[in-house]
């Protein structure tokens, strides 16, 4: 189990550089988790003297996932949040440079939220498909990011 | 989870596997293929045969793997382990394809 602190976002900024006031000077990672109904951001910091980790998180809601950048308290904090930006949508208030990252199309859902669609999934046989033990289910199980609606839309627009 | 400094490769135990498709199912990169068949096993005192599935081939696609170890733990008969090997390239994109035989030579 590793040990965390969840802290409200308009705390974000604050409890980070308290961190880095307790020796915590080393980000080690930024990141982002898509929990639906929230964004998650998980911060883990070192303490270069002793090895010793912080790991902070904050949770926004995903109708307006919004959270203070931590650019000004580590620089290297501004590739991680353009990343998480253009994967989960989520927006850095303060961000020194908030163009995407990886992503060039921005026309693009935001690949990491769940909500987004992977089209080629649809066009890929499934190799969990696969009936076990040669029974027929009952009801045919879709696999992990494909959508009941999208496999309707796609067998409407075809027929 | 294993405390190994690595990930490593993920072994098959081929005797523990009763073809479920669980692994199968939870592997988000769909990595994993399995064929099994089944077979009617009559045993001495047994009114009726049994219906035995048997694996003809497991597949994990290592150039789509990431590691996840989703479906060591998935598993519910600790058919899948972690194994240490790390030392396995391929020069042709279907040479990371591996089979019932490497899996269960990883384990030794």
């Amino acid at each position: 189990m590793i040990a965390h602190q969840i802290v409200p976002p308009d705390e974000w900024h604050a409890q980070a550089q308290g961190a880095v006031g307790a020796g915590f000077t080393f980000l080690d990672l930024l990141a982002g988790i898509d929990r639906v109904e929230e964004r998650e951001l998980v911060l883990r910091v070192v303490n270069p003297e002793n090895d010793e980790a912080r790991t902070l998180i904050t949770r926004v809601p995903a109708s307006d996932p919004r959270v203070p950048s931590l650019a000004d308290l580590w620089a290297g904090a501004a590739w991680q949040e353009r990343e998480i930006s253009e994967m989960f949508d989520v927006v850095f208030d303060g961000h020194p440079d908030p163009r995407p990252l990886l992503t060039r199309d921005e026309s693009t859902e935001p690949p990491l939220l769940k909500s987004t669609a992977l089209p080629e999934r649809l066009s890929t046989p499934w190799p969990g498909a696969a009936e076990a033990q040669e029974r027929k289910r009952r009801r045919p199980q879709l696999p992990p990011g494909v959508r009941q609606e999208w496999v309707d839309e796609a067998s409407g627009g075809s027929a | 989870m294993t405390s190994l400094p690595t990930r490593g490769v993920i072994a098959l135990i081929p005797d523990a596997c009763t073809s479920c498709m669980v692994c199968v199912q939870e592997c988000p990169t769909w990595c994993i293929t399995i064929d099994s068949h089944v077979e009617q096993v009559s045993e001495e005192g047994a009114r009726r045969p049994r219906s035995v599935s048997v694996l003809d081939r497991f597949t994990i696609d290592f150039g789509l793997c990431m590691y996840c170890g989703i479906c060591v733990d998935a598993c519910p008969f600790d058919a899948l382990e972690w194994r240490p090997q790390h030392d396995y390239p391929a020069d042709t994109r279907a040479g990371l394809v591996q089979g019932t035989d490497q899996l269960a030579a990883w384990l030794r």
